[in-house]
């Protein structure tokens, strides 16, 4: 025969919650309101030093090393002590790995060289000029698992392309 | 036996306190409010970009100062807000410098110097930032940075929008 049963399971535990009311007017109201504050779209500047003549490729004094970035259809040029090499496009798209590993090799050839004058032809897009100035000015390596900016060539220069 | 089942028990009707849980909307307004006060910047925006004009991403976090402003939209070049040439004419015109900008920073930048000379907390210091939408040709921000050049605002920079953390 079955156990008869319990009594005791008809008596209802009440737990003790906490009132939870007050904290979600508070955050109904605070969350609004800094929605409404927080800037998501930061906006940032870059510094920028015009050339000391215009289009660029001034035949500067022997000692002063230049290091030029010539960035036309046919892809990016590297002039000055960057060699003459050229970096073409892929398909039509500018070949930014290939940019970013020879900057990277020039950079560790003259650690010292700070200064870079970009060369664009008049129909670049303002848009390229930011992403080809971002490339020049620096890049990000990884190095244990951490990502590290590295500043490679901050002082930037624009000119045109002739 | 098993006894019966109580009569009264199935008759008793259930009625269930309807109770919301609200602990799982606590932990998501909790992590909602921890992000937004993390992304949040009391120092404000001084740079406010006209939405008729996308600025370029960058990696740049350098943040704005407060300078005087060019902005150059797919069809209008505007100082401080003023629509002061077209981009079409400016693009046009021979020579690299455009006229109208010209005139309007001379005269900004008088207007600077005048302040600087009766205020000697100011200081004209030839500072302007350039707000470019990204479509715009290189030619064009040529024109504009030799122009700023010309009339004596030499230290120009270049309004971005941040990517960066």
């Amino acid at each position: 025969m079955a156990f008869r049963p319990s009594k005791k399971r008809h008596r209802h535990l009440v737990a003790g919650d906490v009132n939870l009311i007050p904290l979600l007017n508070i955050f109904t109201i605070v969350i609004p309101f800094v929605l409404l504050t927080t800037v998501f779209a930061k906006t940032a500047i870059i510094d920028m030093y015009l050339p000391q003549e215009r289009g660029g490729a001034q035949s500067a004094p022997a000692v002063i090393k230049i290091f030029t970035v010539k960035v036309s259809e046919k892809g990016f040029e590297l002039g000055g002590i960057g060699g003459g090499g050229l970096i073409p496009t892929k398909q039509g798209a500018f070949d930014f790995g290939r940019l970013k590993e020879e900057l990277i090799k020039i950079k560790d050839a003259h650690p010292a060289h700070e200064e870079v004058i970009i060369l664009f032809e008049p129909g670049i897009s303002y848009d390229m000029v930011i992403q080809v100035m971002d490339a020049t000015r620096e890049t990000v390596e990884v190095k244990d698992e951490k990502e590290v900016r590295r500043t490679l060539f901050p002082l930037v220069s624009l000119g045109e392309a002739k | 036996m098993p006894f019966a089942p109580s009569k009264k028990k199935s008759k008793r009707s259930k009625i269930v306190v309807g109770t919301v849980t609200l602990t799982s909307m606590m932990d998501m307004f909790t992590a909602i409010l921890f992000f937004l006060l993390a992304s949040y910047s009391a120092q404000g925006d001084i740079l406010t970009v006209d939405p008729r004009f996308k600025l370029p991403m960058s990696t740049a976090t350098q943040p704005p100062r407060l300078r005087l402003i060019v902005q150059a939209t797919p069809d209008d070049i505007m100082v401080e807000g003023r629509r002061v040439s077209g981009v079409k004419e400016a693009l046009r015109e021979g020579g690299f410098l455009i006229k109208p900008l010209f005139d309007e920073l001379n005269e900004q930048a008088k207007k600077s110097e005048f302040i600087a000379a009766k205020n000697k907390a100011v200081k004209f210091t030839g500072e302007t930032v350039i707000q470019g939408d990204k479509t715009i040709p290189f030619a064009l921000l040529e024109r504009i940075m030799f122009t700023c050049g010309q009339a004596g605002y030499n230290t120009i920079s270049l309004a971005v929008t941040s990517r960066g953390e």
